[in-house]
């Protein structure tokens, strides 16, 4: 059993006016409207719409008053004197305001700020703050560990052709989070973002990530999702400049009862823009992988070409995975394709290894392996993706005979 | 009988409820080359299939002895170990998995889990197969089998063959699908392999590899059973009259 962490109370009203205290008043009132928004939304049960593929029975998501938020970040010396800006969040509200609060007043097109990201929205304590000055190239990733906060904010600016990758590890205890993350890639930048969710196995972790790219942008996602008892990421992306590129990753390694619940948005909102998205899980035992996503292409995104594929991999039979496409197409001249594949370990492929001598549990591992690592590599940045290997090592000596 | 590598008595398999191999009888002897000819739809790849131990291939009745040992209830990988190997008409694609690292995890599955080679030593014994196939060393780094062509496929199986030297190496169509230069190759590759001890079961349905690879033994297949033996006079005399009048012959007896 895990520890019983005595439950907080539900966040409030009152909680929220207290960070406003000591804050600038547009951010005061971006956080009420916020609120308002968080209490406008049903706690999610079983018969809301979009929650009915889910079971929640003996999850507990109320959401609790904010705990303090605690990270870690690790950033090249090098990197910081060549004008990289990585700090808390909180303090970059001052310091950067002017950025800040530019980005956080965006209107995102397709939002569908959902109860938690309202809360987290409402709610953030701190978080990271991550600025790369226009034609910067980061040597290093910038690497951040959140490991308690229940409203963690993140925030990664990259100005005109910059270059840089981030990868950021969750691994909170709270049994409640939500978490928001916004990236802005400005003209011709190249952003990395790679999203490892590793929380309490009693946790319900929800992450709302949204990305605006500039013209000719062109950004890389990945989320790795191993840890917590109920998982919820939303990655939407927006294509807003000519010529944006976003390709979306997701990996999914999931056992006992976790439920891991996805839900993506490849805006295409102007000419020539690409997407593509490869969202992979693995389930084993009892687990549970729900995907939803959604491809948009405006009248005006002309000759813009998006891509969609969800594999699900089921090691045991009593793991289920669905999926569901969802595309609404405006523009006549586009390619857009998607694919979606629920099923088990592939038997040719486990006879072939099987009679190049591997006992049929390596051979079910080794396929698995595969399976991972054609995202890996997809990601391209081995520095940050080569421990998420070894992170999942343990888990697929688990994984026997299918 | 000392020489049996492979002993096959009275074998009749099924697939799905279909009795495909009706009472096929077969030896393969140490240090020997053998042809397995036969039309299309005679049960070859059926019995290479069900010699590897393929769970949809189901053994109804007879045996099948390997270096004297019944090898019927044994999974596919203890056969590998045991020394077989079967070159794959059709191999399957392993995404995310490298070639230099299937050939790693079959090696070391090989000798209880520890590779017996140094890394520099595999690296070597790769390089060498790849040589000796005129493959494109880039392979190494390549998926197994993910986007190959028919050709870049056999060579994988044989170069398969050349690290795991198995006892018996039993070659499903490895000829098929290949222009007469790859074919030369690849049959250049099987020739090295034709040392000492170890025999090769070559499953063909046509002559036209055994002109550089010759077998010390024919056997020709029709309709599930071996219905003649002969020595490599026999590949030639069927490549000038084709397989009819041969069935024909079963047809009135």
């Amino acid at each position: 059993m895990a520890t019983n962490i005595e439950r907080a109370p539900d966040v409030d009203r009152a909680a929220i006016e207290q960070l406003v205290k000591s804050e600038p008043d547009w951010l005061g009132d971006l956080r009420r409207a916020a609120f308002t928004r968080y209490e406008e939304l049903p706690q999610p049960d079983a018969t809301t719409p979009g929650w009915r593929r889910l079971s929640l029975e003996g999850i507990d998501l109320r959401a609790p008053r904010p705990a303090p938020t605690v990270f870690t970040t690790q950033v090249s010396a090098a990197d910081r004197e060549r004008g990289l800006v990585v700090c808390s969040l909180a303090d970059a509200a001052r310091s950067h305001e002017g950025d800040v609060r530019q980005a956080l007043s965006i209107e995102h097109k397709g939002k569908s700020v959902g109860r938690y990201a309202a809360i987290a929205e409402a709610a953030w304590q701190d978080g990271v703050f991550v600025y790369a000055p226009a034609h910067f190239v980061a040597q290093e990733p910038v690497r951040i560990e959140l490991s308690s906060g229940t409203y963690p904010r993140v925030m990664v600016l990259a100005g005109e052709g910059a270059q840089l990758t981030v990868a950021e590890t969750h691994r909170e205890q709270d049994p409640v989070s939500a978490g928001v993350v916004d990236l802005l890639c400005g003209g011709g930048a190249v952003v990395r973002y790679l999203h490892v969710q590793d929380c309490a196995r009693t946790a319900a972790a929800f992450s709302h990530q949204r990305a605006m790219l500039e013209r000719d942008a062109r950004l890389i996602t990945l989320n790795f999702g191993i840890g917590g008892r109920f998982a919820r990421t939303d990655v939407e992306v927006e294509l807003r400049g000519p010529g944006a590129e976003s390709d979306m990753l997701g990996l999914v390694f999931a056992e006992d009862r976790q439920q891991f619940d996805y839900r993506t948005l490849q805006g295409h909102r102007s000419p020539n823009t690409r997407s593509d998205l490869l969202f992979k899980a693995a389930l084993d035992d009892q687990s549970h992988a729900s995907y939803t996503g959604v491809i948009v292409i405006d009248r005006g995104a002309q000759r813009s070409d998006a891509y969609q594929a969800n594999r699900n991999l089921l090691l045991k039979e009593g793991a289920r995975a669905d999926t569901e496409p969802m595309l609404e197409i405006e523009a006549d001249d586009v390619r857009c394709t998607h694919g979606a594949t629920v099923g088990p370990v592939d038997e040719e492929q486990l006879f072939y290894a099987r009679s190049r001598g591997l006992e049929a549990d390596a051979a079910a591992r080794l396929i698995v392996e595969g399976f991972f690592a054609e995202v890996f590599e997809k990601f391209g940045n081995p520095a940050v993706t080569d421990s998420l290997r070894s992170a999942v090592a343990p888990h697929l000596g688990r994984v026997g005979a299918v | 009988m000392a020489d049996h590598l492979l002993h096959i008595t009275d074998l009749h398999v099924s697939v799905a409820g279909n009795e495909i191999i009706r009472g096929l009888d077969l030896t393969v002897n140490r240090g020997s080359v053998h042809a397995l000819m036969g039309p299309n739809g005679s049960g070859k790849s059926t019995l290479s299939l069900a010699l590897m131990g393929h769970p949809k291939y189901t053994i109804t009745k007879g045996d099948i002895k390997f270096k004297g040992q019944s090898i019927v209830e044994l999974s596919p990988d203890e056969r590998a170990r045991l020394g077989m190997f079967l070159g794959f008409q059709y191999p399957s694609a392993v995404p995310g998995v490298s070639v230099a690292n299937f050939l790693r995890n079959a090696l070391m599955a090989h000798h209880k889990g520890s590779s017996p080679l140094t890394p520099a030593k595999f690296k070597q014994l790769l390089d060498n197969g790849i040589r000796k196939l005129k493959m494109d060393p880039a392979v190494l780094a390549r998926y197994v089998n993910d986007g190959f062509s028919g050709g870049e496929k056999k060579r994988l199986e044989i170069l398969q063959a050349l690290v795991l030297e198995p006892d018996l190496e039993i070659l499903d169509e490895t000829d098929s699908g290949l222009d007469i230069d790859a074919l030369r190759i690849i049959a250049e590759g099987i020739e090295a392999q034709r040392t000492g001890e170890r025999a090769i079961l070559l499953i063909t349905h046509y002559q036209r590899i055994l002109n550089y690879l010759k077998p010390d033994v024919v056997h020709v297949m029709v309709r599930g059973k071996i219905v003649r033996e002969g020595g490599p006079e026999l590949a030639a005399e069927l490549e000038a009259k084709g397989y009819d009048p041969l069935i024909k012959e079963l047809v009135e007896a």
